[in-house]
């Protein structure tokens, strides 16, 4: 079991292990059973400049783009309902590929149709990111969200990020009401 | 013209035929095709507004009526639409002015407008055509009077999954491999 962070919390990933080059993350939820529609949820990675914007859209890896540009972030498909054991949905980073333009992967979730639905993160439980050294599956990290997200429509789970030639985790876990969009804008991507 | 991976992937795309009475009564429809060999048509005009039909929950697309009649395509589901088209007919069955604009819109707003320019004639046209080509939409204007049933437009734009009860209503399969089709020799 790796490092269990707190919201705001960052953990060096290099230290923790020092010939890392490629993780996983892995994101997961429980959601609430009521009538209605399933909830579908969906992971997403945007790579950030050092203005914390998007390098190019094409840097914004979601279920219709699961590569980046040059393939070193790469998302491992859909899990539309949420239903099972392990991870919901995994996001792959070959850090030693990510270009130096690069100054983080942000990561975020966000639900399907949420308005239409109406549904919220205040129906999710359980939510984790995780951070998995890909050589031997070994957990480096971990923050489990336990915000009471009523409103929100999508939330930053966590961000990989450089820092003094290491690369770091952060717990994040900032909500967003505006859906997928609303989180793509706002890192500059075109939505357009 | 090429929509992105994003503007394909996120939110809504729709297609509004924008006329005025003097076009006569035009009524849109669109033929699609998913990556699992379902294809069929909706028709607001006919009662069929669901792709997949009977699939009201999560239909992939929408065809209905505002103050003008669209088609809305859900880019949730993109990954699971392979093509469609987008073609106009006459509700009342008189011949059609034609006229107006076919408008695209993407969610976030952008626009892409189709000067519907016809002659006059009781015809189907298929407006435009969409294919997902790799997560991108790629959306060609047609205005191709093809046909006088929309039957023959679906098929003139390759559309031969689709069997038909007549010239104007699809068979609605639920599994497209248990299609028995058969051909009788003539």
């Amino acid at each position: 079991m790796g490092v269990s962070l707190s919201k705001g919390g960052n953990v060096s990933l290099t230290k923790a292990a020092p010939n890392l080059t490629s993780i996983a993350v892995g994101l997961g939820w429980d959601v609430r059973s009521t009538a209605g529609d399933d909830f579908d949820l969906d992971a997403s990675a945007l790579a950030l400049n050092d203005n914390h914007k998007i390098i190019s859209d094409d840097w914004f890896v979601f279920f219709n783009n699961l590569k980046s540009p040059d393939g070193s972030i790469e998302h491992q498909g859909d899990n539309l309902t949420g239903e099972g054991e392990g991870d919901d949905e995994v996001i792959n980073v070959d850090l030693k590929s990510v270009p130096p333009q690069v100054s983080s992967i942000v990561v975020t979730v966000s639900i399907y149709d949420a308005e239409s639905r109406r549904q919220s993160f205040g129906q999710v439980r359980n939510a984790y990111i995780r951070v998995i050294n890909l050589a031997n599956d070994v957990e480096l990290a971990r923050y489990d969200l336990t915000e009471d997200a009523s409103v929100e429509t999508a939330m930053v789970f966590g961000e990989v990020y450089r820092h003094s030639g290491e690369w770091k985790f952060r717990a994040i876990g900032q909500g967003y009401a505006s859906g997928l969009a609303g989180i793509a804008r706002d890192f500059g991507v075109n939505v357009g | 013209m090429t929509l992105t991976r994003v503007q394909s992937g996120v939110g809504t795309l729709t297609f509004e035929a924008v006329v005025t009475a003097a076009a006569g009564d035009l009524r849109l429809g669109c033929a699609y095709q998913l990556r699992s060999g379902r294809a069929s048509t909706v028709q607001h005009h006919a009662g069929r507004r669901y792709a997949p039909a009977a699939e009201t929950r999560r239909p992939v697309i929408v065809a209905n009526r505002q103050q003008y009649e669209r088609i809305a395509v859900d880019l949730r589901q993109v990954t699971e639409l392979e093509r469609f088209v987008v073609y106009g007919f006459a509700g009342n069955g008189q011949p059609l002015q034609w006229g107006g604009t076919l408008i695209a819109t993407t969610f976030g707003g952008d626009r892409i407008e189709m000067p519907i320019d016809l002659a006059p004639a009781p015809a189907v046209a298929v407006l435009a055509s969409v294919y997902n080509i790799r997560g991108e939409l790629v959306i060609r204007t047609e205005m191709d009077l093809i046909g006088t049933t929309v039957r023959e437009a679906c098929r003139g734009y390759g559309f031969d999954r689709i069997s038909w009860v007549d010239d104007t209503t699809p068979i609605d399969r639920t599994h497209a491999r248990d299609q028995r089709r058969v051909r009788s020799r003539r």
